[in-house]
């Protein structure tokens, strides 16, 4: 498959009978299960997002995404990974002091001082520490010894048997500094970088369009990104999850997994969602919207899900009772810290939890 | 003029949608047009042109959008656009036959 054949799905399974590998780890259904993992089967893309994934993969352009926390954009990578087999992910966290040399090495001058104090291994070659450009250019071609022998890799990676593509997520980026995306495109168009540490010597990616790779971008919206860097990419905003969305994400991400492991067959469908889940959904929402501009801090999907695990793990609990029932209000009142993180907006919570005991 | 997506690869191809962009304060430059023409040439090099021109506005809308407000702008001037491609002149249907007026002979 070339990269120009790559066709997005964004949900469900895929039908080949194939088991991928999903972050390091090659893991069917049952473990997925076993586990509770938020396996990227669960992820579901909204139509919009997976037309610009199409699109950047068509165009072998960086995909910037943006949306309020636990919108899924990180998600997006992990999915991508998973349905085009090429994980794990390669991770890149962007911050403040980021530079586009660091998105493919970095080199560890202190860890080599100490060595040579130590009597241990000064070749530079050893305190190369590969991140997620300079993997992605080296799994390109992992058997080249003329290129890469003697470049080891610390901590010890699961590269692969032959050269490949890789997704390589770049986490954040309206943290780093403002130069900083500029440089992470001119980095991404080449994938080349010199090692000054190893007299200035160029390692580079394969040539081939099917080995380059799949890269995401995300953004918090923290900060505006410069114009050019903007151009050079394919964008998407991924909305706020509606109603019904954000049921099926409380359903398959907080009730299945309780279901399973308290060893339920049977699915949990949004549709028949427990009242109190339901309840609590409608809770969130009105206070995340009505909330506005009193809060400060305006909580996303992540939040909603971290609420509801809270809720769910706790004995006390009725989830077929309404979420104004005594046990279970108390309950949602416990997890209150869990959606309510800024200045003043935990006494936001309460008032609205308050009206909507009056309003019962 | 016609709103075929495969009848935007030539003629003037988008240069009408671009425009009309620009018009709408969307901040586009020939990097995008450049962008969107050779994502209909990729789309049609591997078989994912859609039939219908009006498919094509979730695609377009990642190449030429930078911000959720132009995201939520796009369809509209993206339709508006649309509307001026349609052939002006419509070409009459062929009538349904009726009890009084039978469909012709074929031969």
């Amino acid at each position: 498959m070339t990269t120009q054949e790559r066709i997005f799905k964004g949900r469900g399974t895929l039908d080949d009978g194939r088991v991928r590998r999903w972050r390091t780890e090659t893991l069917d259904e049952e473990q997925v299960r076993k586990f509770g993992l938020d396996h990227p089967v669960d992820y579901a893309a909204d139509p919009g997002l997976v037309d610009a994934m199409n699109v950047a993969l068509l165009l072998g352009r960086p995909l910037l995404l943006t949306g309020r926390p636990g919108t899924g954009k990180s998600q997006l990578a992990d999915r991508s990974a998973w349905e085009f087999d090429l994980a794990p992910v390669l991770r890149f966290e962007a911050q403040s002091v980021s530079e586009a040399q660091d998105l493919f090495y970095r080199f560890d001058t202190v860890g080599r001082l100490g060595a040579a104090h130590g009597g241990g291994s000064v070749d530079p070659r050893s305190w190369i520490k590969l991140a997620a450009l300079g993997k992605a250019v080296l799994y390109s071609h992992p058997n080249d010894k003329e290129k890469f022998d003697g470049l080891s890799l610390s901590p010890p990676h699961p590269a692969p048997a032959s050269g490949r593509a890789s997704v390589v997520l770049i986490d954040e980026i309206d943290k780093a500094s403002r130069d900083f995306p500029n440089d992470l495109l001119n980095a991404i168009e080449r994938l080349a970088f010199r090692v000054a540490e190893l007299d200035g010597r160029e390692f580079a990616a394969a040539r081939e369009t099917n080995l380059r790779p799949v890269v995401v971008i995300t953004s918090n919206s923290e900060r505006e990104l410069p114009e050019p860097f903007l151009r050079r990419c394919v964008y998407y905003n991924i909305p706020d999850p509606s109603r019904d969305t954000l049921r099926q994400i409380v359903s398959s991400r907080v009730l299945k997994p309780v279901a399973d492991a308290a060893g339920s067959t049977g699915s949990v469908k949004a549709t028949e969602m427990p009242k109190l889940f339901s309840e609590l959904v409608d809770c969130f929402i009105d206070y995340r919207d009505k909330g506005g501009k009193r809060l400060s801090f305006v909580p996303g999907t992540s939040e909603l899900i971290d609420l509801a695990r809270v809720v769910a793990s706790d004995r006390e609990a009725m989830p077929a009772e309404p979420l104004t029932r005594d046990v279970n209000f108390a309950s949602v009142q416990r997890a209150a810290a869990a959606v309510a993180k800024g200045k003043g907006d935990a006494e936001e919570f309460g008032k609205h939890l308050a009206s909507l005991k009056t309003s019962a | 003029m016609s709103s075929s997506p495969s009848s935007l690869l030539g003629g003037d191809g988008l240069l009408g949608l671009h425009e009309a962009l620009r018009a709408d304060r969307f901040v586009v430059g020939p990097g995008e047009l450049l962008a969107a023409t050779r994502l209909l040439v990729r789309l049609q090099e591997t078989g994912q042109l859609p039939a219908d021109a009006g498919s094509l506005v979730t695609l377009l809308r990642a190449v030429y959008c930078k911000s959720p407000a132009e995201q939520k702008r796009f369809g509209t001037t993206f339709d508006k656009w649309l509307e001026t491609r349609k052939p002006e002149v419509t070409l009459p249907q062929a009538e349904e036959p009726t009890a009084d007026r039978p469909a012709p002979s074929p031969t």
